[in-house]
């Protein structure tokens, strides 16, 4: 695992597997991310991406391996406790209550603090200020929104929970690109300025590169490569041989990418 | 204030504001019965049959307190409002909680289990002499209204309800505790990814169920006798109550707290009117009925509940595995098997005489329970419908048969009728049932049941013939034999009781069975395999509304000459039998037996209280512990036993090939036998007719809202050939595979099949044409063995025929036969032999890949779809599976269409690809080409300056606004970098 600086990661995911019943979806993975990284995982549909997130944010109990959040191990914490820990996660799909209000959305990503009135309110001003379009919609029923509106509903709870990791699944999943160029500007701008670390799962190799420094790439569970986004978007053949299939094998591909 | 009498225009029917006032008064009641029923719906997703018992428990407190104990009234009430806080911990802590991921049926068993168990708690409190005392009042005042006097219950009731209402509405509306409670109901990962504690609000949630269901049951205890509940006598809320507040609830779609309540005031005024205008009995109950089915079929969003709620359906059933095939047939055992069954026979034939006179009627209560346990068994154990109705068919068939003897009629000739009444009626029942699933069925069928049980008992025209009540005519003579003798109507039972399970066990060994025992594991992939599923359903209610009849004729005859049980309708006795058959084990006739042992003859030998406890608890732990009941005990008893008996026989393990190298490592994977790489070598010539095209789909649209999935997409497939679809997420590829096989109607376009227009025909006929096709996910049946799902496909060309296999008629057996052979076949050209008798579930995810192709083989389709066949297998299944697809396609000759994410795969495998994007096909041709297209490079990858430079593509694929609309139809999809 290359794992680009010094001192302790901030995530460090250790030898986990995790199976829905009968299937087995991840292989002793093993990822960690840098306080204030920047990073993604990449990988075709079924890949494991999203479960390994759900295992991060505590959805999911891994049946082995360990993950640990600044050097604690919290494999066995619930969700909410995570989420006090600072792990935030936007879940894929439209991560909102439908029938709730905007407001409503956005006041339950306070609960966790929910006997701070002062801070509740600032929390949930500061998420409007970011994405002001909200603000104009409080008393709306979320289910009524956009697509993109709901996205930013989801986004907007989930820095509302103040995290210090932000877990950021399929982004781009059904939007239209000038939506999600917003979200994927409003969303760098935000963790820069709170110094928010993002773990990213995307599809769209153009959205994950535009927002990341380092990549993870999984392929039926498994990691299989790790490095620098910067030196993948150079590997036009590696991509290609992943997404498309190429003259040699992806195997072969990738048994000679510097893993 | 005056009296006021309303008369509906041109009838007769009055509405006196007196009536209105009291009704309004019930209905209060009604509708926090029906808020807390909501509330309960909302939090689990579960109608709680335990609300009633919950409140009953806890009013109880309050006369034995101030009472027997002498404590003042408010304090009695506190102490009653604690304990409904406790109870409602527990149910959640030991219960609720623990079910969260378990089917829905089984919580709402659970429910009734607890129901029972805390009736009989309750039954438990110190209550000698409280029925000479009236339940305690804090005060007493009476208001006059016109001619109505109002007393202190009244006015409580008055008071109290409105502002518990206002309060609970508050809690859910206004406060983070409700917010919780409401969005974790919505969304549960999203509720905890917020930060919601979600096992604490679930706790919570429950007491409040409990508070409301404590305050009802108090108010409606206020100045009634203060004897409670005695076990035998269900007091508190019964079925009946919950059905009306049930029926508020599914007007408020289960959803608008306001709604609910109103509606629960509203049903009470409807009682209220209707009990003045109306002398028939009955008549209230079928409005409730009404009300319920016609929520159910008119509101849009409970229809999707109802329709969505078989996605999870009944999977208690669990497995149970045959005996091995080489153990079975070993002499010894089977040897043992005959001297068991023949013991037992031997036993319960004597059992009478070695009992006693006065026990001979329990024996036959007994074994008619497990008659009316079969019933439940083909409905609920292999169709998968649960129905809480049962009793509605023992008593319509005890009513008619008695009528019938009553006129003359000979016995044998009266069993007929009665049954032909219950099938009538189950088909009644069963047609609704067609569109309506899961817990809401059970609902519809419990409101029914209560209907009828109702009705009938006071149906002159069933009931009296002159002078004389069919209730009361012993039934003397049946070939003639005595029936007043305890005994004889006791072999009398027994003998039906053998040949109803004889019958049953034909229904499970042959294509009736299969059929729907498939529609019970999954009902679409049924379809595929060209099973009719409301045939299937219909089929299963009719013969189970016959089994049912027949226990209800023999029931009668009980009760008439025995006067053993009064409660010949009680629709409680429906919840009995269900509990019955899933302690015992849903889906086996020794299930049934065991189940009417256990809950109608433990309370006998254990006395009422003990029996009736052990026998709930003993449902609780099943459903909690054993989903599958105690007969998985005994079988792994009898596998122990015969294993001993045959001795030291090694019985062949079906091989575990793919355990050991799921998990694949990359230094491996390179040298594994690599299909992907030497794709030219295997490549066939391309058919050659690229006009002989058994599918086509022409200018297909489908739009989901304002979503266009597929839009204007046309595609035909070649005889012979391998036809690829690829395409990013969201691209439509399901959706259009939908529409060929017949799951989703298309807003425009055609389907051919063979030349014929196959667009309005139904997903099972097309399958019975030849359009065979496989899932996404790969579910097939879960509990069926593996060669009983391929028999379930063989179907489609040797359909089995109700009567023959009922009775094991030679063009059954022959037709068995003839599909066992081939099913063997079928397990061998797949080469999972060693699988054959292991349920699909044990299957890994690459295997039940393989046995859904298997399927359709079985099929003998000639034109298979295959969605997503290598999602989910590992590298080198996924490898395996090109050589051995085409190996397939050769021996069917069939044409394959083929959806996939993996581009290098089908590069290799298919003669040809379409290419799908936001639903619209960019472009089709030779694999090979397109692999080197920049509109599918891009479509795949894209490149940050094209999601930079092209933003004015979107196409509102989720939005809700912008359909694509001038020119969408060819435009180039530049933009689609995010998919």
């Amino acid at each position: 695992m290359s794992s680009a600086r010094e001192g302790d990661p901030l995530l460090s995911v250790r030898g986990v597997s995790y199976a829905y019943g009968h299937l087995q979806v991840l292989f002793d993975v093993s990822i960690e991310v840098p306080e204030q990284g920047r990073v993604c995982l990449l990988g075709t549909n079924g890949a494991g991406k999203s479960t390994l997130l759900n295992v991060i944010s505590g959805l999911a109990r891994p049946t082995h391996g360990t993950v640990l959040f600044r050097g604690t191990d919290i494999t066995s914490l619930r969700p909410d406790e995570r989420v006090q820990a600072g792990i935030g996660h936007i879940a894929g799909g439209r991560a909102i209550f439908p029938t709730g209000t905007v407001y409503e959305n956005l006041k339950i990503g306070t609960y966790t603090f929910r006997r701070q009135p002062g801070l509740v309110k600032e929390r949930i001003e500061e998420a409007i200020d970011l994405f002001p379009v909200l603000g104009q919609r409080l008393e709306q029923k979320a289910g009524t929104l956009s697509g993109g509106e709901q996205q930013m509903v989801a986004l907007a709870r989930a820095f509302i929970t103040g995290p210090t990791l932000l877990l950021a699944d399929e982004l781009s999943l059904g939007l239209a690109p000038i939506i999600v160029q917003q979200v994927a500007a409003a969303i760098v701008e935000e963790i820069a300025k709170r110094g928010t670390t993002l773990l990213l799962v995307e599809q769209s190799l153009s959205v994950a590169f535009g927002m990341t420094d380092t990549a993870y790439f999984m392929e039926r569970g498994q990691i299989r490569f790790s490095g620098s986004t910067e030196e993948l978007s150079s590997r036009q053949d590696l991509l290609r041989s992943v997404f498309l299939g190429a003259d040699r094998g992806t195997s072969a591909v990738l048994a000679g990418s510097p893993s | 204030m005056v009296a006021l009498t309303f008369t509906v225009p041109f009838t007769h029917f009055d509405i006196p504001s007196e009536v209105v006032i009291l009704g309004l008064i019930t209905g209060l009641a009604y509708g926090l019965l029906a808020l807390g029923l909501t509330l309960a719906y909302r939090i689990a997703r579960v109608v709680n049959f335990a609300h009633g018992s919950i409140g009953a428990l806890c009013a109880l407190i309050v006369p034995v307190l101030v009472i027997q104990e002498g404590w003042p009234f408010w304090p009695s009430i506190v102490i009653a409002l604690l304990a409904a806080m406790v109870v409602g911990v527990l149910i959640d802590v030991l219960v609720m909680r623990r079910l969260l991921s378990a089917s829905r049926l089984v919580a709402m068993a659970a429910t009734i289990a607890i129901a029972n168990v805390l009736f009989i708690l309750s039954s438990f409190l110190p209550q000698v002499g409280l029925g000479y005392h009236r339940y305690p009042l804090p005060f007493n005042v009476s208001i006059h209204v016109g001619t109505l006097t109002l007393h202190t219950p009244e006015v409580l009731t008055l008071i109290t309800v409105p502002i518990i209402v206002v309060a609970l509405m508050y809690l859910l509306q206004r406060t983070y505790l409700g917010l919780a409670i409401r969005f974790s109901s919505d969304n549960l990962e999203a509720a905890q990814l917020a930060g919601v504690p979600a096992p604490r609000v679930s706790t919570i949630a429950w007491v409040l169920v409990s508070l409301t269901a404590a305050v009802g049951a108090i108010l409606t205890s206020l100045g009634q006798q203060a004897g409670g509940a005695s076990p035998g006598t269900n007091q508190g809320v019964g079925p009946e109550l919950l059905a009306v507040a049930l029926a508020a609830s599914m007007l408020g779609g289960l959803n608008k707290l306001p709604t609910v309540f109103g509606a629960g005031v509203m049903m009470g005024v409807a009682q209220s009117v209707l009990a003045w205008n109306t002398t028939q009995t009955g008549v209230f109950e079928l409005f409730v009925f009404a009300v319920i089915l016609v929520s159910l079929l008119v509101q849009k969003q409970l229809g999707r509940l109802a329709r969505g709620a078989s996605e999870s359906s009944w999977s208690l059933t669990g497995f149970l595995a045959p005996l091995d095939r080489t153990l079975a047939n070993h002499r010894r055992v089977r040897t043992a098997r005959r001297g068991l069954f023949a013991g037992l026979l031997v036993l319960a034939v004597l059992a009478p005489p070695a009992l006693g006179v006065g026990r001979q009627a329990v024996l036959a209560t007994v074994v008619i329970y497990a008659i009316i346990g079969l019933s439940s068994i083909v409905l609920t154990g292999f169709a998968g419908q649960i129905s809480i109705g049962q009793f509605a068919f023992v008593g319509v068939a005890a009513l008619v048969a008695g009528r019938l003897y009553v006129a003359g009629y000979p016995q044998w000739v009266t069993v007929l009728y009665g049954i032909g009444a219950g099938i009538l009626l189950a088909l009644a029942i069963g047609i609704p049932a067609l569109r309506v699933r899961g817990i809401f069925l059970a609902v519809v069928t419990l409101a029914f049941g209560i209907m009828v049980s109702v009705y009938l008992p006071d149906a002159g025209w069933l009931v009296k013939s002159g002078a004389t009540s069919t209730e009361v005519i012993p039934r003397s003579k049946l070939f003639g034999i005595a029936l007043q003798n305890g005994r004889n109507y006791y072999w009398l039972c027994l003998g039906f009781l053998l040949l109803t399970a004889l019958i049953v066990r034909r229904v499970q060994s042959t294509g009736i069975g299969r059929s729907m025992m498939a529609v019970r594991d999954n009902e679409s992939a049924a379809e595929a395999l060209s099973i009719n599923p409301r045939t299937v359903k219909l089929t299963a209610f009719a013969l189970s509304g016959a089994i049912a009849s027949l226990g209800g004729f023999l029931y009668g005859g009980l009760v008439v000459n025995f006067t053993h049980s009064p409660e010949l309708f009680f629709p409680g006795n429906s919840l009995t039998v269900l509990l019955m058959v899933i302690l015992g084990g849903v889906t086996t006739v020794s299930g049934a037996i065991i189940g009417a042992v256990w809950i109608v003859g433990a309370p006998y030998l254990l006395g009422l209280q003990w029996g009736l406890l052990t026998s709930s608890i003993g449902v609780l732990l099943v459903l909690l512990y054993r989903p599958g009941g105690v007969i998985t005990l005994l079988y792994d008893v009898r596998d122990r036993i015969a294993q001993r008996l045959v001795g030291p026989v090694t019985v062949p393990v079906a091989a575990d090939e793919d355990e050991d190298d799921v998990k694949i490592n990359e230094a491996v994977a390179p040298d594994a036998p690599a299909a992907i790489t030497n794709g030219d070598g295997a490549r066939r010539p391309a058919p050659s007719d690229p006009d002989d095209t058994p599918l086509v789909a022409e200018d297909i649209v489908v739009r989901f809202g304002g979503i266009t999935a597929v839009n204007h997409v046309s595609m035909s497939a070649r005889r012979g050939e391998i036809l690829g679809l690829v395409g990013p997420n969201g691209a439509g590829k399901t959706t259009l595979f939908e529409v060929m096989s017949g799951a989703v109607k298309p807003d425009q376009g055609r389907v051919y099949f063979e030349g014929i227009d196959i667009t309005k025909l139904p997903p099972e006929q097309r399958s019975q044409l030849g359009l065979g096709r496989t899932f996404q996910h790969a579910r097939l049946f879960p509990d069926l063995t593996l060669k009983d799902a391929f028999k379930v496909a063989l179907e489609r060309d040797e359909r089995s025929e109700l009567f023959p296999s009922l009775v094991g008629l030679p063009p059954s057996r022959s037709a068995e036969r003839r599909k066992d052979i081939r099913a063997d076949e079928v397990l061998d050209q797949m080469g999972l032999t060693a699988w054959g008798s292991r349920p699909v579930s044990d299957l890994s995810t690459g295997l039940r890949r393989l046995a859904e192709i298997g399927c359709v083989l079985a099929l003998n389709a000639n034109v298979m779809l295959l969605d997503e066949p290598t999602a989910g297998l590992s590298q080198r299944e996924a490898e395996a599976f090109v050589p051995q697809l085409r190996q397939i396609q050769a021996t069917l000759e069939s044409t394959v269409i083929v959806i996939s994410h993996d581009v290098p795969m089908m590069v290799d495998l298919v003669d040809r690809l379409y290419v799908l994007v936001g639903g619209e096909v960019i472009a089709m041709g030779d694999p090979r080409l397109l692999q080197s297209d920049p509109r599918v490079i891009e479509a795949y990858l894209g490149t940050a300056a094209a999601a930079a430079a092209d933003t004015n593509g979107s196409k509102g694929r989720k939005g809700r606004s912008r359909k694509t609309s001038a020119g969408g139809r060819g435009k180039k999809s530049e933009s689609m970098a995010d998919a």
